[in-house]
């Protein structure tokens, strides 16, 4: 990289007078105002979350809030509803995140061969894609309709199979709302993994081809490890967004029946802003926390790897 | 060539068959491995518009049928002339390209500066920039709700706008850098020599040669902004200035009764990000290629 340093000086040097001149004519003229702009709004209501987690602040005395410690996390400790909330947490990205790389990489797989109308796959699995979560909700409220009007009980009445109220029952509104979930985002797995296929050299797949290896062969012994970063990577920024899955419950099942469907994201929007709850802001907070903790992890880890990977190519 | 091999080796005729009868049923399996998957992403949508074309007394008929015995568009009528939806829509395209102006400006210049300068820290920026696009976007909203009150932009369209637009640049910077990266640097030098101005060199010279770039990423950007609920549902209360994705749930909420509504409603929400979607798809493809994976 060696043109960097032709450009140190700028590329006009001009005499630098006073400190307005000198800072015109630096990169941080370039790169300030958007990271200003991002600071103020993206990244100081991360922080600052924290002090209002340590306050009792409800929608309809914003002003009043008081300082009380840490009282909001010890409610929710002794709150059972929050185990709950965990507990499906848990379940829920424990199913969403396997479920949602094994049928991405696997469409990858799929995909990345010479089908006739490939073009048309892709962009057929690319729909939901698309989709807001919002709309996928209200779509899958009517698919898993619990009448026969339902697509999904209609054809289970077509196989002569008893039909299913879906969102009644807290199994089968948990097996819906991971299944919506994993519906919606498989495509972006599958997009981010064949992004992966296509880097891999075509000269080792074609030798690997002539000395006799099947398809098999070839993904077990060649094309796993070369991906391993690329799918580790995938794997945590979908462990990531399934952590603040939230609109997807809203509309499906509202987090019930009970507590049986509400993860810690949807918890806490539930909490803060539906008229569901009467607007516990403080207490919101606090579960905001406890997920950004749980989720700073996540993303240590992911800029860990992506450093690794950086230092060996 | 096949036919001449037959003739003049005939041992090998038996494998050889074998072989390509192995190939004609996994060539037939592939495919309709792929047909089934497709199926399963687009038959909910399609069923989705019969479902709003049926008549009343045939939605829940069994058995299912796609094609409507007769198609009924009242539902679609009653949307655009009873509903705001037309102004939900029109609020959507407001904050979905405003806030991409707003993002395009500062990343556009942000890669600008970080492509062409060398400075002291600038990989931990990037490494930063990175890593700031994975915390989690959820738990800002409450400060969030209370720092735009203070700034004022709480329940305006320009505030949701300006919002939208901030909150995309990390992205955005790391998309269009790597673009940067590979307009020559000798272009901007021989421009720099006719005194053009370093703006203008990036406006006139570098933007217009990473149009590609730029398209896919408007395009990613513009189904972000179209699709946003959460920031909307929070920062609005004037349902005049709700987006499409609000007001379509304020209007349904968890209603089920009408059936017809909530099915042509959606997709009110989603054919027109379907038709952009796949007019303009061949710009993300080789976009998405070129710019995410590789980082």
């Amino acid at each position: 990289m060696n043109h960097m340093s032709a450009t140190r000086n700028g590329v006009h040097s001009k005499p630098q007078r006073n400190p307005l001149e000198r800072f015109v004519s630096s990169p941080w003229a370039f790169i300030l105002p958007g990271l200003v702009l991002y600071g103020i709004i993206g990244l100081y209501p991360l922080f600052s979350q924290f002090y209002f987690a340590l306050t009792d602040m409800q929608i309809a005395t914003i002003n009043d809030a008081n300082f009380v410690g840490l009282r909001n996390f010890t409610d929710l400790a002794r709150d059972p509803q929050t185990r709950e909330v965990i507990g499906f947490t848990v379940i829920f990205v424990a199913f969403s995140v396997p479920l949602q790389f094994l049928c991405g990489f696997g469409l990858a797989l799929l995909l990345n061969q010479n089908l006739i109308g490939r073009l048309a796959y892709r962009l057929a699995a690319l729909t939901p894609w698309v989709i807001s979560s919002v709309i996928i909700g209200l779509m899958w409220r009517l698919l898993l309709h619990e009448s026969n009007a339902g697509a999904i009980n209609a054809m289970l009445n077509a196989l002569n199979l008893p039909t299913v109220a879906w969102f009644s029952d807290p199994i089968t509104a948990r097996v819906s709302v991971i299944f919506v979930n994993v519906w919606r985002s498989v495509a972006f797995t599958m997009v981010f993994m064949l992004g992966g296929l296509q880097t891999l050299p075509k000269d080792v797949l074609e030798a690997a081809t002539v000395d006799g290896a099947n398809a098999w062969q070839k993904l077990i012994r060649i094309k796993l490890p070369m991906l391993k970063t690329i799918a580790g990577l995938n794997l945590i920024y979908i462990s990531i967004a399934t952590f603040q899955v939230m609109e997807t419950i809203l509309v499906l099942t509202q987090g019930g029946p009970g507590r049986a469907t509400s993860t810690l994201g949807y918890r806490m929007y539930e909490l803060a802003f539906t008229p569901f709850s009467p607007g516990f802001l403080g207490r919101s907070a606090a579960l905001g926390v406890i997920l950004f903790v749980i989720i700073s992890v996540f993303a240590l880890t992911y800029m860990r790897m992506f450093l690794l990977q950086k230092d060996a190519s | 060539m096949a036919l001449a091999s037959r003739q003049s080796q005939p041992a090998v005729e038996q494998p050889r068959r074998r072989f390509r009868v192995a190939r004609w049923t996994s060539f037939t399996l592939t495919h309709l491995l792929a047909i089934g998957a497709s199926l399963v992403f687009v038959y909910p949508v399609i069923w989705l518009l019969s479902a709003s074309l049926k008549p009343n007394w045939e939605i829940y008929r069994a058995p299912l049928k796609l094609i409507p015995s007769e198609v009924q568009i009242d539902v679609y009528r009653e949307i655009f002339s009873t509903t705001p939806i037309p102004a939900y829509m029109l609020n959507s395209v407001i904050y979905a390209v405003g806030s991409l102006l707003i993002t395009l400006f500062f990343a556009l210049i942000a890669a600008y500066g970080l492509s062409r300068y060398q400075f002291r820290g600038k990989n931990t920026l990037l490494i930063l920039i990175l890593t700031v696009q994975l915390l989690p976007g959820l738990v800002r909203l409450i400060p969030l709700y209370l720092l735009s009150q203070t700034l004022g932009l709480y329940d305006s369209r320009f505030g949701i706008t300006l919002i939208y637009g901030a909150i995309a640049i990390p992205f955005a910077i790391w998309f269009l850098k790597s673009y940067v990266d590979s307009v020559p640097r000798e272009l901007d030098e021989s421009a720099a020599i006719d005194g053009a101005s370093r703006l203008r060199i990036l406006f006139q010279i570098v933007a217009p040669t990473i149009i590609p770039g730029l398209a896919a990423f408007a395009i990613l950007n513009f189904i972000q902004g179209w699709n946003e609920f959460q920031l909307a549902s929070v920062m609005l209360r004037n349902p005049n200035y709700y987006p499409l994705t609000v007001g379509t749930y304020n209007l349904i909420g968890p209603d089920e009764s009408n059936f017809r509504l909530i099915a042509a409603a959606s997709l009110v929400n989603i054919v027109p990000i379907l038709v952009v979607f796949s007019v303009l798809q061949r710009y993300l493809v080789s976009g998405l290629a070129a710019g995410s994976v590789k980082g």
